[in-house]
């Protein structure tokens, strides 16, 4: 079960959310309750998804949004992830196009660990959270090499193709570059046109495909943006050999 | 090498339902919403609970119980017959035939669905009467056959269970042993451990007994001919594929057993025998399934609307977590793949025997193996039957001994010449011989990768490159030493060379092959679609400057070699005997025909007019790239760009100059500066002529499907371009469209 934290009274804000996570809990004992006094259910759900980590998390649709673009553009501030308050937020805005909900730990291991490559967009005239994009950044063992990897990119409906999406990658890419990062990594599925458009637009290239990398069956592309040269010599080697396992 | 078995598990069905019903569960339910509630109020905003070794990490494999979206465990499971509990309640009594056909196909298409990556538990294994087929055989034993009609299910279904127990253990030996499938390619697991307690040559006997008994039916009965024919061509196919297999594949027992001393050669001409009859059936599966009982609601799915199939049947054995979503093919999708894979298999048997003498043809064999659809099966197979042991060739040719045919044939060494001073030099046949050892160690491990999934394949080509580096300088010393060997007999006698001159016949010789690997590994990146468009000019401008160019050079260089043999072995006959004037000229006409093929070998690698193609195509991205129609993003002004090049050129680092360029080199070389400042109007225009050149090259040769291929592609650049330099149409967009999968790197120019 996953339960947020509750914290008893002030922060207007901040009670709304913690009390839709608890509703959320409470739903759930009571759904499990429920499913686990029947005794003969006969129906399985048809199609059950994978719930694995493998599965694209970068969502811009092609849709132009109904009102016209020029109307908000302007208007969308980039903010850095605060605390917990957020995350249901994070997680509306992530898995509206996801058929399947994520367990809220995942969202936190990133969150949690790397809260300064979380950032959110955010709509100054209704405070309204409308993108967001999450990921981390690690030294890679073998080459000594920092590499940032953006996990979730999301951006909602009616604010798409307004730049929303590059200005969150730009300033993430920018924040990433100030902590010495050599490179910058995702996986998107091959029929995802508008991410890629998105990504490699900002200069990252395919590095390679992923053959049926997404549990539907589905092909991936590893996308990279590079900032410095290949690394040379056997250590290169074997670390290119092991990025292929 | 992984066993089928499910010992881990210990768990039967059976077995689970009888533990279940021993043990008791006594509940009492107590409320704690109140309590957790309160601790969790105690956490503060953000605060969570870890542990040392159970962190954020650890806790993303959460998955939320009772979630049928996440926990397959959920909606409890369910008790289900066994085969013996539903033969006996008649489930096969009275089947009509159109239930029996649609059973078939459905349970072929699992099979279709299992090769094409599905868990076996999942899809196959799905049809309760494919569980277990020694009970199966002994419940329809006991039953009494009455009428006609009950021979026909029992009969089919029990022959259908056994083969296919057979097939399934064939093909996954086959691929674990191959070893050039991952998990994406094919699923191993296999819970449930299906045996069938008769032999190969039984089963095969039980089919044919069937085919025959529906045989017969059909005879008797006008009306169910049509239907039990289409039975019999399913069952036709699997007994002669079950031959092909065990024709084709090293036998399990072979592999464990040291008695058998590496002994198994692959029986190709058998193999294609019982494959022609393959295919033959499976070319009518398609368009027989109709004939089989039709799904409700129209749509295949899940079979569950067949009554031998459960699709809930196994899921107690799929891991908690792990509820996938099964892909089934519908019938006509799933005997469609298997027709195309024993087509493939049928291509194995009669193409590899001609391949074999030549290791270049078996590199392009392979290379056009997988171009065209192949699986995980097929793919497995070919190399199981290339390699079934060790470094013999079909279990028969030492690799070794193949590679040095190749070497003679491509390049007339006199190494390889009896009596030539090079041949004569202990010290260049210990270095002929090191260069040959390392060459096929390299070689087995192309050989394989050439059998992985093209995405996989590309990466693992390239992590050979650092290997035919080594092999090109292990060339160029056995030349050096041949030389001047050579040269030092040719002074001590009057300038005779007994044989061909010196030369760098091994070089060119492995020079070539590595520029074709090379030239691979682009046309992969091709047809995955993993260059950029910011990326193109620098490819194109690589494929021409490097790699066309080097090949050419080798060619040409590896053309005067056997040139030279020719002339030496024209000269020895001069010397001879004139008396024997026939057969002289009979050997004289084989001499002249073993050149001119070897010559003709070596001029198929290189397409006059492709070098040009390449030109063509470079200009006009760097036309593009001048009117900002390609964006060549900066992200780091002035670095971008060179660590891109970088990156992509990094694989062929090892090579060193002249395969591996600097970002610095490139620029210079391909005068990339210059041209921008020109303008897009002159690319485009260079272009056009480019194109012109190239489409005008390859016209000439009207024979070689290639050449006509890309002279109509260059043909309708040329015009594309030309059109861009004129200016007239300035707001069109520039589409490349990869529509000949044939050359995935030479696209057509489409204006939008």
């Amino acid at each position: 079960m996953s339960v947020g934290v509750v914290k008893g009274s002030c922060q207007g804000g901040v009670d709304k959310q913690s009390d839709n996570v608890v509703d959320n809990a409470l739903s759930t004992l009571a759904r499990c309750l429920s499913i686990a006094s029947t005794s003969n259910e006969s129906s399985i759900p048809g199609a059950v998804e994978e719930s694995s980590w493998p599965h694209d998390h970068h969502t811009l649709s092609d849709d132009a949004p109904p009102i016209p673009a020029g109307d908000r553009r302007n208007n969308i501030r980039i903010v850095q992830y605060q605390d917990e308050s957020q995350i249901g937020d994070v997680m509306r805005l992530i898995t509206k196009d996801l058929s399947e909900p994520y367990s809220i730990y995942t969202y936190r291991y990133f969150i949690h660990n790397w809260p300064q490559f979380c950032l959110l967009a955010q709509d100054i005239t209704t405070d309204q959270y409308v993108g967001v994009i999450v990921c981390k950044m690690e030294k890679t063992l073998a080459l000594k090499k920092i590499r940032g990897y953006i996990a979730m990119l999301a951006v909602d409906e009616a604010y798409r193709k307004m730049g929303v999406g590059t200005k969150l990658v730009h300033r993430t890419i920018e924040l990433m570059v100030e902590e010495q990062c050599d490179e910058v990594a995702l996986e998107t599925e091959v029929s995802n046109v508008n991410a890629q458009r998105l990504y490699l637009n900002l200069g990252f290239v395919k590095e390679k495909r992923l053959f049926r990398y997404y549990l539907n069956g589905v092909d991936a592309f590893r996308l990279k943006l590079y900032f410095t040269a290949p690394g040379s010599g056997p250590a290169a080697q074997q670390w290119a050999a092991q990025e292929v396992a | 090498q992984m066993e089928s078995s499910c010992e881990g598990h210990g768990s039967d069905p059976e077995d689970l339902t009888a533990a279940e019903r021993e043990v008791e569960f006594t509940e009492e339910r107590v409320d704690i919403t109140k309590e957790f509630a309160a601790a969790a109020a105690e956490l503060s905003l953000g605060e969570m609970v870890l542990a040392g070794k159970f962190t954020l990490q650890e806790a993303m494999s959460a998955i939320e119980l009772m979630d049928p979206k996440m926990d397959g465990g959920c909606v409890k499971l369910r008790e289900h017959s066994t085969v013996e509990d539903v033969v006996a309640e008649g489930w096969l009594r009275g089947m009509g035939d159109d239930e029996v056909l649609a059973t078939v196909d459905a349970t072929l298409a699992c099979l279709a669905s299992w090769l094409e990556g599905a868990f076996i538990a999942q899809t196959l294994h799905t049809n309760l009467l494919m569980t277990d087929p020694d009970v199966l055989s002994a419940a329809c034993g006991c039953q009494p056959e009455k009428e006609d009609r009950d021979t026909v299910p029992g009969r089919t279904l029990t022959a259908l269970a056994h083969g296919l127990a057979h097939l399934v253990l064939l093909i996954r030996h086959t691929i674990g042993t191959a070893s050039v499938c991952e998990d994406e390619d094919f699923a191993m697991q296999m819970p449930l451990q299906v045996t069938s307690s008769l032999s190969f040559d039984e089963t095969q006997e039980m089919i044919r007994d069937a085919e025959k008994s529906l045989h017969g039916v059909g005879k008797a009965n006008k009306a169910r001919a049509t239907v039990l024919a289409a039975v019999i061509d399913r069952l036709v196919w699997l007994r002669t594929i079950l031959q092909a297999m065990q024709h084709m594949v090293i036998p399990r027992h072979n592999m464990y057993d040291p008695s058998q001393g590496n002994t198994f050669r692959p029986r190709l001409k058998q193999a294609a025998e019982s494959l022609t009859a393959a295919v033959e059936c499976a070319t009518r599966f398609y368009d027989t399934v109709e004939l089989g009982k039709m799904a409700p609601v129209g749509q295949d799915g899940d079979y569950g609307w067949l009554r031998c199939f459960i699709p809930d049947l196994n899921r107690r054995y799929l891991p908690p977590a792990f509820p996938r979503k099964s892909e089934f093919l519908t019938r006509r999708h799933g005997l469609k793949h298997l027709e195309k894979a024993s087509r493939r298999l049928y291509d194995i048997a009669s193409t590899v025997p001609h391949v074999v003498p030549d290791l270049g043809a078996i590199i392009q064999y392979l290379r056009s193996f997988c171009e065209r659809e192949s699986c995980a099966l097929t793919r497995s197979v070919l190399q199981l039957v290339l390699l079934p042991n060790d470094e013999r060739i079909l279990g028969e040719t030492q690799l070794s001994d193949i590679l040095k045919e190749t070497i003679k044939n491509t390049t007339g060494m006199p190494l390889l010449c009896n009596g030539s001073p090079s041949n004569r030099s202990e010290v260049c046949l210990e270095l002929f011989e090191e260069f040959v050892q390392d060459t096929v160690r390299v070689y087995l491990v192309v050989i394989q990768a050439l059998g992985h999934n093209l995405a996989r394949q590309r990466d693992k080509i390239s992590f050979s490159f650092d290997d035919f580096a080594h092999l090109i300088m292990e060339a160029d010393r056995v030349d050096i030493e041949a030389q001047h060997v050579t040269e030092k007999y040719a002074l001590e006698h009057r300038g005779d060379t007994k044989g061909p001159p010196g030369g760098s016949h091994l070089a060119a010789f492995i020079n070539v092959h590595t520029l074709r690997l090379v030239h691979w590994h682009f046309e992969l990146g091709f047809r995955l679609e993993i260059f950029a468009e910011c990326e193109y000019a620098m490819v194109w401008w690589y494929m021409r400057e490097v790699l066309s160019k080097w090949m050419f050079s080798w060619l040409d260089n590896a053309h005067k070699c056997l040139y030279n043999e020719y002339q030496t072995d024209l000269a020895k006959m001069g010397k001879e005997d004139k008396k024997v004037a026939k057969t002289k000229s009979n050997r004289m006409n084989k001499m002249d025909e073993r050149f001119r093929k070897r010559i003709a070998t070596l001029k198929h690698l290189y397409i006059q007019g492709e070098e040009v193609m390449y030109a063509g195509l470079h200009k006009l991205c760097v036309g593009l790239q001048a009117n900002g129609r390609i964006a060549v993003p900066e992200f780091i002004p002035g670095q971008s760009e060179r660590v891109r090049f970088q990156h992509r050129m990094s694989p062929l680092k090892p090579f060193g100059h002249p395969f591996h360029l600097s970002y610095d080199s490139y620029k210079l070389g391909s005068g990339l500066a210059e041209m921008l400042a020109s303008g897009p109007t002159k690319c485009f225009s260079d272009a056009a002529v480019c194109f012109s050149t190239a489409r005008d090259a390859l016209a000439v040769n009207r024979e070689d499907p290639r050449c006509v291929a890309l002279s109509r592609i260059c043909m309708q650049n040329a015009i594309v371009a030309k059109i861009l330099a004129s200016g007239a149409r300035p707001d069109a967009r520039v589409e490349f469209e990869f529509a000949d999968k044939n050359f995935p790197f030479a696209p057509v120019l489409k204006l939008t």
